[in-house]
């Protein structure tokens, strides 16, 4: 094989070339100039692409042209030039670079060939020979970071695409392709328009005795989504739409794994980048799809030709699988004895993440049935509702249509799930996304908050999972109750935050306001967290009224102003209403209480009095939750406290200390291996894979109303059954329970029922003659009430009461229950004989004289009275439930509060 | 603070937590809903060939025929208004106090039965015989929305009784059942019929005719007191029979109300479960009226026997100033409303024909005495006011017999 000599070779080489310098802001273009003013190939004419003032008067100066774009420049080159050079402004090609690239494209037949590029400031550092990329257009290089140029990478070769420095390219091709594109930054410009050429029948190849040096200032004003942004919009436009039907929704998987991970590793602007970028091409969709029609134009290959270049797999996922190996190869690697200080502590780090990654792995084994859509439906655990925006405008003033409807709010955590729920377009799986974000901030946090007080090494993430799969959590997975779930995450941030040490990043004003914004988020869980979070304040500041104490207290407050809406609407007794005592098992007290005492004999200085503060947490938790009369709300804030307290001893205790000796050293053995077989007796909840939490069949008992029902969303559904028999927040009436569902949709909205009206009350006395068998004709009594179907759960005796009348039939529709159809059923919206819609708080029908509104009466609807429902003039044909503006007010500013604590934590940080 | 302190606190928490235990649940007592059933009644109509009847009604009410309404008020329907077909049913659903009875006629045999009160209790039937070539049909009737489920025992004097064909009978909502009893459990002299509910209701009438006479006799609920009245009318044999109207043995007494007077507790015995007590009104001596007092749910049945007629039905309630009798007055032959005085003073009662405007017929029963007033024919039956509680039934003699008990309203 000879080498081919060059010179002889150039002269052989012969192509009418025009130079686009692809002007960079800020950046003279002397120095490129200055280069190609050396280059052994001649030039037709020079120009310079989107140059500002400066450049635009040297370039006039010089005797070049100015374009605005590359299309312009295409569209204005005439057929003399067969081929453009397109520069960046930042660069500098050897005097050989471009007869190199026309020898190589000659020779090899090739329509669009680039440059090897080289550091301009180490002038010997690879920055790009091509590359291939992954099908989600990840590009990869094949370069090791600060890799030197050993010729190593020398030869000419066919690539997926080549870098934009320095590119040569037929000019008919640039024309047909529309030069680059504009919306793509510098980086992503060159694989954007290599990969459309070779749609286009190009051959791309990279020609390495082409040199360039590039001092990247072209990277120097973009923004890193923004590349992320131009090589989504380059897939979008390149793929056909059969491959984007699953090369999207799976690039998305793929990303949402990666930056979920690398929170692990600390990194947070991937997934933010990732969304931004997301965000960015959605809000470009129009511009990308005139794009794609223009490639349209002069595609003349499918997408197999990108494919053939493509590199297997995620590059996203293997440059995550490196950089999570690189941190435990700390782990592996080193010896012990021979490490420096720094590196002991790297290796505590990478330890900590493995356990950190083991238990997080165990969590989302144990309540995976909470992350993955398939959750239990019993108790409070409930599937969302099918209008996110109705449930939200319920709690900010409007008609809560729980029940027989209501002014009243929606308590403050069904309204916060539902506008997450909203946001995410009505999306049910915002549940999952919740719980799931909130366990692995529990365990993260709960390792932070070891820290903060002193309990380092990776046993302390052990605790993370006591805390959010432990007995405590059981117990209310137990009871149907999830909504804790939520909470721990917050609560547990809110004390991280709260105790950051002095001189930490954020100022004093910005931990402040950060813990208060992490609490307004745990508060709406529960209402009355914000009453406790003040006795917590209290208890992490050691009894001091330190200035942690003030923060917490503060948090507490400022999640009691989160919940106004609520908490002004609604009697304050409801806050204590609907408990049950609630118990651990008894081996939990006795063992618990055993170690504890153990615990605070043994453990060290820093220890002992997390273990004392963890042990009073837990133990009035659990104090909380047996007393009933406290009600729910308190009761599972008792749990959650009950749970992080035993967390924080779990990890206080676990953590041997190295400088015991004796009887205390082997006390904390004893203990320490206590705690681990708490751990491990908590392992077997993950069998189940719910966290406790029972399904009772709910889920599909209520599918028949949807498919029998012509207007589902205006019936309602009355359950029946015995005590503990039904889903959700129940009325008690004697020998049975019962409660209103609206619709086919069971969801977590209508969980909580409003205080009893003046409708209640009147179906309460209805229901006492209907279940006494006092009416031939229950139906008719029902019927005012908007009751289509009944569903007695059980025995409970309720159903005897229909044994001897008219107009209500059994029908055979849901396993387990029996149901029965009210024959006689009106609407929730009675108009006569036209149809109205039931739209929440919203009416909607053909104009009438009135309308009968079968909710409680209320002023909002400007409506007389009608019995106890509502009777409203119809004439406009929409009616529409006026909010109150109190509470429509605060609503409003919640967001808004929100926003400015948020600038408040930003502009309150400390620079480092 | 040290750490015994911090331990103190500790301990004490630990004692609150383990004192905080709720007590064990014990499983809670699950008592059954006290059924009130609607102010309702149930009436059956079969009618044979070439047969007559009127369905009447005394007090105002609504009444429905296959879950529909047809008509609102008191007052007499033809059964062919009620059911076309010759045999159907009828809800009549009281506002206020009042009662009715379908009696029929086809000149030779004469039947009357009262509509009977919505229950869903076991319901007991009893004074039948299936002997000497009887004819006995039950009808059961499920005029309501749920489809019912019912299981039929019986009893007689071979003991309790299973047919396969009775047990677990389906009664479609808003249909009629026969059954032919006297081919599914034959030579019964003395048959009584439990019909208990598994879900669901039903009313029932058996309908027993003989080759010159017949009689009707509707399914009742259960009560812990009855008054049995013996007419006296010549050439009549008397039969009571006690039929325990749950599960499990029943005590019970009979007080004997003689010429002579009262003698209490002159029977003292208790009827097993799937047994009945009969007595021939001649083995209790000049007794007039019977009382039937008993632990638990009974039934209790007349039976009036002559040679060429027959006549029976449930006994009548506990005594009440205020009644009425329905279809009493309305058959061709004879009627004669029987009114017995349980008090130890003379009573004046009123019998006023439904619907008229007079004062009706007054007459003083003396203490302790049964006395039987003939009335004029009527087209619905009639109402009696007494100035004291008294016990009333009334029977029919034509070319048939028949009887039915009052139906008191005051309580």
């Amino acid at each position: 094989m000879s080498i081919p000599d060059l010179e002889v070779s150039t002269r052989a080489a012969s192509a009418a070339v025009s130079i686009a310098i692809v002007a960079i802001r800020g950046v003279s273009l002397e120095g490129t100039v200055a280069a190609l003013s050396r280059q052994a190939y001649e030039v037709e004419s020079i120009s310079v692409i989107g140059a500002d003032a400066a450049q635009t008067a040297f370039a006039e100066a010089n005797g070049m042209t100015s374009f605005g774009s590359m299309a312009a420049l295409a569209a204005g080159t005439g057929p003399e030039i067969e081929m453009v050079w397109i520069l960046h402004g930042d660069s500098e090609p050897r005097p050989d670079a471009l007869a190199a690239l026309v020898f190589e494209s000659q020779r090899n037949d090739a329509s669009l060939v680039g440059s090897k590029i080289l550091d301009a400031a180490i002038r010997d550092r690879l920055e790009s020979v091509g590359g291939a990329t992954d099908v989600f257009g990840e590009p990869y290089l094949g370069l090791d970071e600060d890799e030197v140029d050993l010729e190593q990478y020398d030869v000419v070769r066919d690539v997926a695409h080549v870098s934009g420095v320095s590119l040569l390219i037929r000019r008919d091709l640039l024309r047909g392709l529309q030069g680059t594109d504009q919306k793509i930054p510098p980086g992503a410009a060159g694989m954007d328009l290599s990969q459309r050429a070779r749609l286009a029948g190009a051959r791309v190849m990279v020609v390495p005795s082409s040199e360039v040096f590039h001092s990247r200032d072209c990277t120097h004003d973009v923004a890193g989504w923004r590349e992320q942004a131009g090589r989504m919009r380059s897939m979008f436009k390149v793929y056909r739409l059969l491959t984007l039907l699953w090369v999207v929704p799976v690039g998305f998987v793929v990303a949402m794994i990666d930056g979920v991970a690398r929170l692990l590793l600390r990194q947070f602007r991937p997934l933010a980048d990732y969304l931004r970028a997301l965000i960015w091409n959605i809000a470009m969709l129009g511009s990308t799809w005139s794009a794609r029609r223009v490639l349209k134009s002069v595609r003349v290959t499918s997408d197999e030709e990108l494919f053939r270049h493509q590199v297997g797999g995620s590059i996203r996922l293997r440059n995550l699988s490196s950089d999570f190996g690189e941190r435990l190869g700390w782990v592996i690697d080193r010896e012990p004895g021979v490490l420096s200080e720094d590196e002991v502590e790297d290796d505590s780090g990478a330890a900590a993440l493995v356990v950190l990654v083991m238990v997080i792995s165990v969590v989302a084994i144990a309540s995976r049935g909470l992350w993955f859509g398939t959750a239990p439906v019993g108790g409070f655990s409930l599937p969302l509702g099918d209008n996110p925006w109705q449930v939200v405008r319920g709690f900010a003033g409007g008609w809560n249509t729980t029940g027989l409807g209501s002014p009243e709010p929606v308590p403050p955590s069904v309204a916060g799930l539902s506008l997450l729920q909203a946001v995410l377009g009505g999306w049910q799986g915002a549940r999952n996304v919740a719980v799931a974000a909130s366990l692995i901030a529990a365990v993260v946090g709960t390792g932070r908050l070891l820290e903060r007080m002193g309990i380092s090494g990776p046993s302390r993430h052990l605790a993370g999972l006591l805390v959010v799969v432990g007995p405590f959590v059981q117990m209310q997975g137990e009871a149907g109750q999830w909504t804790g779930l939520l909470a721990l995450g917050p609560l547990v941030w809110v004390i991280v935050w709260a105790l950051r040490p002095e001189g930490s990043m954020l100022g004093w004003t910005g931990r402040l306001v950060l813990a208060t914004v992490a609490g307004v988020v745990g508060t709406w869980w529960f209402p009355v967290m914000a009453v406790t979070a003040i006795l917590v304040g209290a208890a992490v500041a050691k009894a001091r009224w330190s200035r942690t104490a003030v923060a917490v207290a503060v948090v507490g407050l400022v999640g009691t102003l989160a919940a106004s809406p609520y908490l002004l609407a609604v009697d304050p007794t409801v806050l204590f209403e609907g408990g049950r005592a609630l118990w651990p098992p008894p081996w939990l007290i006795y063992a618990g209480a055993g170690t504890l005492v153990l615990g605070l004999l043994s453990a060290a200085d820093r220890a002992w009095r997390i273990v004392a503060w963890g042990g009073i947490l837990s133990l009035s938790g659990v104090i909380v939750a047996a007393v009933a009369g406290l009600g729910l709300e308190a009761q599972n804030a008792g749990l959650v406290f009950a749970s992080l307290g035993l967390g924080l001893v779990a990890g206080a205790l676990i953590a041997l200390d190295d400088d015991s000796v004796g009887l205390r050293k082997s006390i904390q053995v004893v203990v320490s291996f206590a705690v681990v077989g708490v751990v491990m007796m908590s392992l077997p909840a993950a069998v189940g894979g719910s966290l406790g939490l029972e399904d009772d069949g709910w889920g599909e008992r209520l599918e028949f109303v949807g498919a029998l029902s012509s207007n589902p969303s205006s019936e309602r559904v009355l359950l029946v059954g015995p005590a503990g028999s039904l889903p959700g927040e129940v009325r008690a009436a004697g020998f049975y329970e019962f409660r209103l569902v609206n619709g086919p949709l069971f969801g977590f909205d209508q969980a909580h029922l409003p205080e009893e009206r003046i409708g209640d009350r009147a179906m309460r006395e209805m229901l006492d003659v209907v279940a006494g068998g006092g009416s031939l004709r229950p139906g008719a009594e029902l019927a005012p009430f908007a009751i289509r179907w009944i569903v007695v759960v059980g025995d409970s005796g309720f159903s005897r009461g229909f044994n001897t009348q008219l107009d209500v039939r059994e029908v055979s529709v849901s396993p387990g229950v029996r149901v029965f159809e009210n024959t006689v059923a009106s609407a929730r919206v009675e108009s006569g004989s036209a149809d109205w819609m039931y739209e929440g708080d919203t009416l909607t029908g053909p104009p009438v004289e009135s309308i009968r509104l079968a909710d409680n009466f209320d002023g909002g609807w400007a409506a007389d009275r009608d019995g106890w429902a509502n009777r409203i003039p119809a004439s406009s044909g929409v009616l529409q439930y006026r909010p109150d503006p109190l509470r429509l007010g605060l609503a409003l500013a919640i967001p808004a509060a929100m926003a400015l604590a948020a600038g408040a934590v930003w502009l309150g940080r400390k620079k480092p | 603070m040290s750490r015994v302190t911090w331990l103190a606190v500790i301990v004490v928490l630990a004692f609150g937590a383990y004192s905080a235990r709720p007590p064990v649940a014990s499983n809670p007592t699950v008592t059954d809903p006290t059924i009130i059933a609607p102010n309702a009644a149930g009436c059956i109509v079969s009618v044979g060939r070439g047969q007559t009847g009127s369905l009447n009604v005394i007090g105002e009410a609504e009444i429905s025929v296959g879950g529909e309404s047809i008509t609102t008020g008191d007052g007499s329907l033809s059964v062919d208004e009620v059911t076309p077909s010759g045999e159907g049913s009828a809800l009549i659903d009281f506002v206020g106090p009042g009662g009715a009875a379908v009696v029929e006629s086809d000149g030779l045999i004469d039947l009357a039965a009262n509509c009977s009160a919505v229950s869903t209790a076991p319901l007991v039937i009893s004074g039948i015989s299936t002997g000497n070539g009887r004819q006995v049909s039950l009808v059961l009737a499920n005029p309501y929305a749920l489809d019912a489920v019912i299981d039929i025992t019986s009893s007689s004097e071979v003991g309790s009784d299973t047919a396969s064909e009775l047990d677990s009978m389906v009664v479609p909502a808003g249909a009629i059942a026969v059954r032919d009893v006297s081919r599914i459990l034959p030579l019964r002299r003395h048959l009584s019929l439990t019909l208990s509910v598994r879900s669901g209701s039903v009313h029932g009438v058996v309908y027993e005719t003989g080759p010159d006479d017949g009689r009707a006799s509707e399914a009742v609920a259960g009560a812990d007191e009855w008054w049995a009245i013996f007419p006296p009318i010549e050439g009549l044999t008397r039969h009571l029979t006690i039929v325990p109207a749950t599960v499990g043995a029943i005590p019970f007494q009979i007080d004997l109300y003689t010429t002579e007077g009262l003698v209490e507790a002159a029977i003292d015995n208790s009827v097993p479960a799937g047994a009945q007590f009969d007595v021939m009104a001649d083995e209790l001596g000049t007794a007039q009226a019977v009382r039937v007092i008993s632990a638990g749910p009974v039934v209790a049945a007349i039976s009036l026997e002559g040679d060429d007629t027959m006549a029976g039905g449930p006994a009548a309630g506990s005594p009440a100033s205020s009644w009425v009798l329905p279809g009493a007055g309305v058959l061709p032959g004879t009627t004669t409303v029987w009114v017995f005085n349980p008090g130890d003073e003379d009573v004046s009662v009123s019998l006023i024909e439904f619907g008229s405007d007079g004062g009706g017929t007054s007459i003083v029963v003396p203490a302790g005495a049964l006395l039987g007033i003939p009335m004029a024919s009527t087209q619905i039956g009639y109402t009696l006011v007494a100035q004291s509680p008294v016990v009333t039934v009334w029977t029919s003699m034509g070319a048939g017999l028949a009887y039915a008990a009052g139906i008191a309203i005051d309580g």
